[in-house]
């Protein structure tokens, strides 16, 4: 089965992005100039043991850290050449994150949450836009609640809703099924994939689930810091088949 | 940024105990302040309507020229002498009563007395306030008078006497009782004619009136006046009248308006005011500086707790700006309550210190307090200024927390450079300690200099040890911990690992306590070596057998030396009287004593020459003196007295042994009677020796018979005496430790804060301690011990930089004051007992709850 064409011009894309933690003898090399690109439009995942370098490559990807060598673009624009206020300022404009936990400030309700990076812009809320978001996860009811007064897995909504209202060119997700039961982390699932289907956004989540994979368009696997392999339209079964070839 | 409000709000809310504990420690040191200010202002305002009320009948008073004073200046101000000034004759009043322009012309006569009421008490107003004797010419219904006529009539003749309403009702004295008064020339036995009162309460002295020829009878002033007031006719000013009175008057009297001598008195009032008030204002720093340090180890602390929390705020493109300015907006929150509230505090303790001054008999007015535009914007500056001050950095930090903070979970705050802290710290405290050296022994031409070094000095020593001491508080805490973990074992040795593994934490919450304890130490340092100098000079230095001394305001009558060495079994009897004089530029303290008989009572330690028998022109000189002079026995100085001007008088002895008390310029009471008028001939203190081979009893029981008829006079013998002076240090001790109390509450309050914080923070380490096997009771007092490890340390180093500090102001001061250096060994094992006691208080909560965690909860906390 073929893919309809990806919109012009990946979403993220690395070229030659190395990580090196330390020094000498101590030294870690978490990412092994690795390049890779993201296409718009679709729900991407990277894959990978402990250790693989694959939140390491989110991170550094979404302008949370940054590379000891190579470059990364968000669209066109290079995050190695941007100053710290620079980065801060695309995060808050361009970037939605979920993250596996402590997604949510604690002393804000699920309304203000996910309203929380357009509030820390000073910028207005499409009221539209919102109420299709809080729709599409389904928290209506809940707006005014703590997240300590949510489950886990509406906690989660109320992140991918935050990150969906922005309107950001790309998402990165962390690990955001790795808290849930099955039957919340499907839930989730759908509505990323519901997102980048329906609504045209751009999603790429690192997970170490299989099953959380199989609905992604596409995986990429990491061993050492380095992309060893990659599947299109995968299924859970391709995945895991993958990832027990890569453990020998 | 409405955002940041609402984040501010919210944790302030989720957290508000927090909020308000931290709050409470600048409320302290806010309300001691505003107290301060509250207090001295309308002290002041007391003083001034006093003032006002005194001279509000003086349209022109006319006295004497200061003969001390050093020419009549520049700028209109002239640099007082500082001595008595001597009186004007009587012919003076008819003279200026003939002045066009002058109503009327009084003469003014008053001087301290004591009284003695019917039942023998003496008549005391307690808290240093004199009893003022007034000469009155009665109530005159044409003119404003200062004393007014509450009951009976004015007294006329030398047995009548007036006093005042206050000192009537508290000693219960009525119109028809006999009272004595007792001047510094005379005395007599008067029967109370009436009760007057002076303005409003009369500033917390009493009075005793009489008519003017009495009052110049026991002042010694016959002929004379004090100083003359002179009322103007209708239409002429007060400046016009002075200008006439001034073209006539000769050269050594002065003319000045009544509202100039308001003034004067008002200033010199002000003066004394102004000194009690930066006293307060010195332990109300002290105070907030401690509170600073709590506030700023409270935000560091929540900050790092807060890490993944600014970390998410960060990810999300919350600007560092952003975040530092919401963990100010806390700090601004708390500092605008503890404005608020310590203001208040400060009003209502300065109320509860006047009524209580009041119900004791002070006669101080039932007045509103002043509360000045100017201590509302003073306790705003300190209360949120300091509080915002010291959580700069904190707030800063806070913005520094990058993104990838909330998802590695190693990550932590760089810590500072161990190299650089210690250069840093040292460089800072060898500062402060350079600076308080000077404070104390260079030259800096004023008190108010000097306490300014003194101050800064300490503070930037404080600054630096603080800075230095997470450096010593990782060996230290293992140290003071080992007996913990012989005695108890595992929670011993968690305790003590605990207060090692962050040593930054434990320093600031101990750098609260150390400060408070230093100050204590310091204060009893100098304390016992005051004691033991005058131990000292007691047993080496004075050789009497008995001391008197005087329980009036002025001293007692010369008349009682005279008697007493009347008697048989009594040798000697040497009492002095002091004065100023001046010497070239300066004014210098000098006493009268006997002639013959100062070395059977002092032992001096004559250098040169010999006091046996002082002469007419004699001079006696410390050391230091005759070393500032260049001058030895046999060589002239001039000294110009206030009455008969300079003399040249020839040193006689030169002395190294200062005696506290006794000043280092020495005159024989003859010259004295000569040099200062009437009103300083009253002897100030004295001691009597006892001839050899003379019975001990009967002559005790002579001495006691003169005495107790000048109730003024107090004798001791020698153990009472030394007894007295030691319980005076002491009692000033506690007023001290008092006032630096408040500081000692903060740094306990500060120990509880910072192990609630750190209990908190170690939630998931005390779950996984109870999951294996530790029992609630262990953990109590791990906690527990946690606490005591801390203070210790804290009162520890305290100990030390007080002694320190203490030993350094000893040994600066004047030898004829502290001359044996004395560490109270006793008292600095107590405040370390004290200390862990404190900790041990202090962590009773956090320990319960620490006890009290559900396990499973525990572990999954994030």
């Amino acid at each position: 089965m073929t893919l309809p064409p990806p919109a012009v011009g990946a979403a993220a894309r690395t070229d030659g992005a190395s990580k090196v933690y330390g020094t000498g003898d101590t030294q870690v090399v978490a990412l092994d100039a690795v390049d890779v690109a993201f296409d718009r439009g679709r729900f991407s995942a990277i894959m990978g043991p402990s250790g693989s370098g694959k939140s390491t490559l989110m991170h550094c990807m979404a302008g949370l850290d940054t590379l000891t060598a190579g470059h990364t673009w968000i669209g066109d624009v290079d995050l190695t050449t941007l100053g710290e206020r620079q980065l801060t300022e695309l995060r808050r404009d361009r970037i939605g994150f979920v993250f596996q936990a402590f997604n949510l400030i604690p002393t804000l309700d699920a309304g203000e949450n996910i309203t929380l990076p357009l509030d820390l812009a000073g910028r207005d809320v499409d009221e539209a836009w919102l109420d299709t978001v809080i729709t599409t996860v389904g928290l209506g009811d809940r707006l005014r609640h703590r997240p300590n007064e949510l489950s886990g897995g509406q906690q989660q909504r109320v992140a991918v809703a935050r990150a969906l209202v922005s309107r950001p060119e790309i998402i990165f997700a962390d690990e955001p099924t790795g808290n849930l039961d099955s039957r919340s982390s499907a839930d989730i699932l759908r509505f990323m994939r519901h997102a980048v289907d329906d609504l045209a956004q751009t999603i790429v989540m690192v997970t170490h689930d299989p099953v959380a994979a199989s609905h992604a368009h596409r995986v990429v696997f990491l061993t050492d810091g380095r992309i060893v392999d990659e599947i299109v339209n995968p299924t859970a079964q391709a995945v895991l088949d993958t990832m027990r070839a890569m453990g020998d | 940024m409405a955002v940041v409000a609402t984040l501010t709000r919210r944790s302030l809310r989720a957290r508000w105990i927090r909020f308000l504990l931290t709050s409470s420690a600048v409320v302290l040191g806010v309300a001691f302040v505003v107290g301060s200010f509250v207090l001295a202002d309308t002290l002041r305002k007391v003083f001034d309507s006093l003032a006002l009320t005194v001279t509000r009948d003086v349209d022109v008073q006319v006295r004497t020229l200061d003969p001390l004073a050093s020419g009549t200046g520049t700028g209109g101000t002239t640099d007082p002498g500082g001595g008595v000034v001597p009186p004007v004759p009587a012919s003076l009043l008819d003279e200026l009563a003939a002045v066009d322009g002058v109503a009327r012309a009084r003469g003014d006569l008053s001087a301290f007395v004591s009284v003695n009421a019917p039942d023998g008490r003496l008549v005391d107003p307690g808290g240093g306030a004199p009893v003022v004797g007034i000469g009155w010419l009665g109530p005159d219904p044409t003119i404003r008078q200062a004393l007014e006529l509450v009951d009976g009539r004015a007294p006329r003749g030398p047995d009548e006497v007036a006093i005042d309403t206050t000192s009537a009702k508290a000693f219960d004295i009525t119109i028809g009782d006999t009272v004595t008064v007792r001047g510094v020339a005379g005395s007599i036995t008067g029967t109370v004619v009436g009760t007057i009162t002076l303005g409003d309460g009369g500033g917390g002295a009493y009075y005793a009136v009489t008519d003017q020829p009495t009052a110049q009878r026991l002042f010694g002033l016959e002929g004379q006046y004090q100083s003359i007031t002179l009322n103007a006719v209708e239409g002429v000013t007060q400046s016009e009248l002075r200008d006439r009175v001034a073209a006539v008057l000769p050269a050594r009297y002065e003319a000045v308006t009544g509202q100039q001598a308001g003034e004067e008195i008002s200033e010199s009032f002000g003066q004394f005011v102004d000194v009690f008030r930066t006293a307060l204002l010195v332990f109300a720093f002290v105070t907030l500086f401690v509170a600073g340090f709590l506030i700023n180890t409270v935000f560091t602390t929540t900050v790092g707790q807060r890490v993944r929390e600014l970390a998410l705020l960060r990810a999300l493109g919350a600007r560092n700006r952003q975040v530092t300015v919401s963990v100010l907006a806390e700090s601004l929150a708390i500092g605008l309550l503890a404005w608020g509230v310590g203001t208040v505090a400060g009003i209502g303790v300065a109320e509860l210190i006047k009524q209580l001054v009041i119900s004791q008999g002070g006669g101080f007015p039932d007045r509103p307090l002043v509360l000045a535009g100017r201590t509302w914007l003073i306790s705003f500056v300190i209360g949120v200024g300091i509080t915002l001050a010291v959580s700069l950095l904190p707030a800063w930090r806070a913005g520094q927390v990058p993104p990838i903070a909330g998802m590695r979970a190693s990550w932590s705050p760089s810590p500072t450079r161990i190299v650089r802290r210690l250069v840093v710290g040292s460089l800072v405290t060898v500062v402060g300690a350079v600076v308080f050296l000077a404070g104390l022994f260079a030259d800096t031409g004023g008190t108010a200099s000097r306490l300014g070094l003194l101050g800064g000095g300490a503070l930037l020593v404080f600054v630096g040890v603080t800075a230095l001491s997470p450096l010593l508080a990782r060996p230290a805490a293992r140290v003071i911990g080992w007996p913990f973990e012989r005695i108890f074992g595992a929670s011993g040795r968690l305790a003590r690992g605990n207060a090692a593994r962050n040593p930054r934490r434990t320093a600031s919450t101990a750098a609260a306590l150390m400060i408070g304890v230093a100050l204590v130490s310091m204060v009893g340092v100098v304390g016992a070596s005051f004691k033991a100098s005058i131990s000292d000079q007691l047993d080496q230095g004075i050789t009497a057998d008995w001391f008197l001394s005087s329980e009036a305001f002025y001293g007692f009558s010369p008349e009682v030396a005279e008697e007493l060495a009347a008697i048989e079994g009594v040798d000697r009897v040497a009492t002095f009287r002091t004065g100023i004089v001046r010497v070239g530029e300066d004014t210098k303290t000098i006493a009268g004593v006997q002639a013959v008989g100062l070395d059977r009572i002092v032992n001096l330690g004559i250098e040169e020459g010999d006091v046996a028998a002082i002469p007419d022109d004699g001079l006696v000189l410390h050391r230091d003196s005759a070393d500032d002079l260049g001058v030895g026995v046999g060589d002239t100085v001039t000294v110009r007295f206030p009455v008969g001007g300079a003399r040249d008088l020839r040193v006689v002895a030169v002395f190294a042994t200062g005696v506290g008390g006794l000043p280092n310029w020495i005159v024989n009471h003859d010259l004295f009677a000569v040099g200062f008028p009437a009103e300083s001939q009253a002897d100030t203190f004295g001691g009597i020796a006892l001839e050899d081979g003379a019975d001990r009893a009967t002559t005790a029981a002579a001495i006691e018979a003169v005495v107790a008829r000048y109730p003024e006079v107090e004798l001791q013998d020698r153990s009472t005496f030394k007894a007295n002076q030691e319980g005076q240090i002491d009692s000033l001790q506690v007023i001290v430790n008092g006032l630096l109390f408040f500081s000692l509450v903060i740094a306990v309050l500060g120990i509880a804060i910072t192990l609630a914080l750190a209990v908190f923070e170690r939630t998931r380490e005390l779950g996984l301690l109870r999951a294996i096997g530790q029992q609630r009771r262990q953990t109590r007092r791990m906690i527990r011990l946690e606490a005591v490890v801390v203070a210790l340390f804290g009162a520890g180093s305290g100990v030390v930089l007080g002694l320190l500090f203490g030993l350094a102001i000893s040994s600066a001061l004047p030898r004829d004051i502290v001359s044996v250096i004395s560490v109270p060994w006793s008292q600095v094992v107590g405040t370390l007992v004290v200390a862990a006691v404190a900790g041990v208080v202090a962590a009773i909560l956090p320990a319960w709850r620490a006890g009290r965690l559900q396990i499973l909860d525990a572990i999954a906390h994030e």
